[in-house]
């Protein structure tokens, strides 16, 4: 995770990402974009994080928007994100509960989530 | 390490025991079982991917394929039917546990209940065999295939299956 959750990678996953939702393939299909990968000419090293990296997306929901600096990318091409003017959106977070309690309801029956206030960046 | 099978012209050995559309991925890929006296083979046969010929496996078609032990069918049925479909006040896997690894016949099988397979919010499995490369990727010491719970209900694949 540590090698694959950086600004840096997060933009090198949305290009090969990018170029492979171009095709018409659906974001999701892992088989699909694993051989989209092994056949751009990567190097292994390259093709195995962009492949753990996919993973990340379609098992905890990390879309290519993630961009490794705590803050989501806000999709200037989607209805809502096309009038909002700063780059960055909600916070990144991962989840690893399979089927979690909304924030509320955990705190309703313990105080088990810190809310922590917001700073600009 | 065997190569991808050529579904449309297979040796004596082979024989094609189940053969439908796929249901999960799109119209275009047709799902096949083949299998010899040793093991069993699960096929997703399609035009070639991306349209590119470069990633055609045989001619005129991309494949998806896992090898498995003739008796990973039986194993299969009792993995998705009594321990990830179920929940465990059921009878399944304790609250958690969201895989299943086995050695069968030798063979390190996992099975991996996955909320998104092939499209979004499509439940299904992951079934992966540790002990067979890859026919397809290079430095790829496993095979991964993916199935819908889609393909397993409506197209029949779980009844066909517990025929095996």
């Amino acid at each position: 995770m540590n090698k694959i959750m950086t600004p840096e990678f997060s933009k090198e996953f949305k290009h090969h990402f990018d170029d492979y939702i171009s095709t018409g393939e659906k974001s999701w299909n892992a088989s699909k974009f694993v051989k989209f990968v092994k056949g751009s000419g990567l190097s292994k090293t390259n093709e195995d994080l962009l492949i753990a990296r996919h993973r990340v997306l379609g098992e905890f929901g990390a879309n290519e928007l993630f961009e490794g600096n705590g803050l989501t990318r806000v999709d200037k091409n989607s209805k809502w994100g096309s009038k909002i003017e700063q780059d960055f959106g909600v916070a990144e977070i991962i989840t690893f509960e399979r089927d979690p309690l909304t924030i509320n309801q955990l705190n309703e029956v313990n105080d088990v989530v810190t809310l922590l206030p917001t700073t600009v960046i | 390490m065997m190569a991808v099978l050529n579904p449309f012209s297979l040796s004596i050995d082979y024989t094609i025991k189940f053969d439908e559309p796929y249901l999960g991925d799109g119209n275009n890929v047709a799902f096949k079982i083949i299998t010899n006296d040793k093991i069993l083979i699960m096929q997703k046969v399609m035009p070639p991917l991306f349209g590119q010929k470069k990633y055609e496996d045989i001619p005129g078609f991309s494949i998806f394929q896992i090898e498995l032990p003739l008796s990973a069918a039986k194993w299969l049925v009792d993995g998705i039917e009594n321990k990830l479909w179920k929940s465990a006040a059921q009878g399944g896997l304790p609250s958690g546990v969201n895989s299943h690894k086995e050695y069968v016949e030798g063979e390190k099988l996992a099975l991996y209940r996955q909320m998104h397979v092939e499209d979004e919010n499509q439940k299904g499995f992951l079934l992966t065999n540790f002990s067979r490369k890859s026919p397809t990727l290079s430095e790829t010491n496993y095979q991964d295939f993916y199935l819908t719970d889609w393909m397993l209900i409506d197209g029949k694949l779980l009844d066909f299956l517990k025929t095996m």
